[in-house]
């Protein structure tokens, strides 16, 4: 959505730019989730 | 007294007219506080017509020197203030505060309506307040849908939001500049709603190429707000799903953060040349208007996906819900977990669903 919205406003550039860092903090949540229990397990 | 002692000081400017000092706006007052303690409207109106008859010769001496009305109508208000004050002390004192509070602040306003704002600036504030107070009370507050979703009234304050964050920007723009003004305006827009905030921020940077890192900086900072306030919804409503999306959320709030930090490092600051040549719109509607109808017809079929297949819909709904509105599918799976309708697993998922969405 927020690549689609970027895009439509401030045109292609603007969502290239985006995309990147947007991109990477879903990787990172991703592998975050997805680590050992112990790393995000409730106390 | 407030708007006499205004006046009183004001008289020592030769430019403005002298319809009266402290003691004649003292001495009106207490006229129309006596005028109203006789029986009838006849004590009264004869006052005003008196009052009426001083203001019209003051003007008719001093309207060479200053062709302003505001000392005359002063006089005439202070009068009927003083009448109304016996029955409605309360309201005439807050309306004496405010008028004097007008009267002091007189260069700056004179300073802000004809050097500060440009006829644009104006415009725009005129349509948007027409939006706020004369558009919005008018439309039905009802779903015209059987899903509860389509509210003509909801739909508009969206556009108002957005609008409104538009004009947050373009004022944080102007009063600081782009290096301060865009990213705070970016990083507080966040809370409200990132994808709107970055449809601003990309308007802007359409319109104003040579603040694009700094548009693209207040973007990301948009994108901080909404890992922070994933956890603290999360923190009210569900507790162990936020334990579980503490180091996550945390860690892509960073990611943002870093990533507009270095847009901004790279981007210079052009702002006193920026600020004092920036003149544009403050906002665009028919752009506002859009992206309101496009949140409002993803969180339908949201919707419509729920009420079709259930537990496994309201969670596929969460997900295509947070194409639309991250914060309202973030509590929806945060309930759903906390009201037993769904596993902590799945509501993980769900949330974590909305994120692929939201890119």
């Amino acid at each position: 959505m927020k690549l689609l919205v970027a895009c439509a406003t401030g045109g292609r550039s603007y969502a290239a730019a985006l995309a990147v860092p947007l991109i990477a903090m879903l990787l990172v949540a991703a592998a975050l989730l997805l680590s050992p229990s112990w790393l995000t397990a409730a106390p | 007294m407030l708007i006499g002692i205004e006046r009183e000081r004001r008289k020592r400017d030769p430019a403005v007219g002298s319809a009266g000092g402290l003691r004649t706006h003292v001495i009106a007052a207490l006229a129309g506080a006596i005028a109203v303690q006789f029986p009838g409207v006849a004590v009264l109106v004869a006052g005003a017509v008196f009052v009426g008859a001083l203001v019209v010769v003051a003007y008719w001496r001093s309207h060479s020197a200053d062709p302003g009305l505001t000392s005359e109508i002063t006089l005439f208000t202070t009068y009927l203030l003083g009448a109304m004050a016996p029955r409605l002390p309360e309201l005439a004192a807050a309306i004496g505060v405010v008028m004097a509070l007008l009267l002091a602040l007189r260069s700056f306003l004179r300073g802000l309506v004809s050097k500060a704002l440009s006829d644009r600036e104006v415009l725009d504030l005129l349509l948007l307040a027409a939006a706020a107070l004369v558009i919005w009370p008018l439309m039905p507050d009802r779903s015209i849908d059987r899903y509860g979703v389509i509210n003509p009234q909801a739909i508009w304050e969206l556009t108002l939001l957005v609008l409104l964050l538009n004009a947050v920007g373009y004022v944080a723009l102007r009063r600081f500049g782009p290096t301060r003004g865009l990213p705070l305006a970016g990083f507080f827009g966040g809370f409200v709603s990132s994808a709107a905030t970055i449809a601003a921020m990309g308007t802007r940077s359409r319109t104003e190429p040579t603040i694009r890192r700094h548009a693209l900086a207040a973007a990301l900072l948009s994108s901080v707000a909404t890992p922070l306030q994933l956890l603290i919804m999360l923190g009210v409503i569900n507790r162990e799903l936020f334990f579980v999306w503490l180091l996550p959320a945390s860690v892509k709030a960073l990611v943002a953060a870093g990533s507009a930090g270095c847009w901004l490092h790279g981007a210079g600051s052009p702002s006193d040349h920026v600020r004092q040549t920036f003149e544009g719109r403050a906002f665009q509607p028919l752009q506002a208007f859009v992206f309101s109808i496009t949140v409002t017809s993803l969180l339908w079929a949201a919707a419509w996906l729920a009420a079709q297949f259930g537990s496994l819909g309201a969670a596929w709904g969460v997900m295509l819900g947070g194409f639309a509105d991250a914060h309202s599918a973030i509590a929806s799976a945060a309930t759903l977990v906390r009201a037993a309708e769904l596993d902590a697993a799945t509501g993980v998922l769900a949330i974590f669903g909305h994120w692929p969405a939201i890119l």
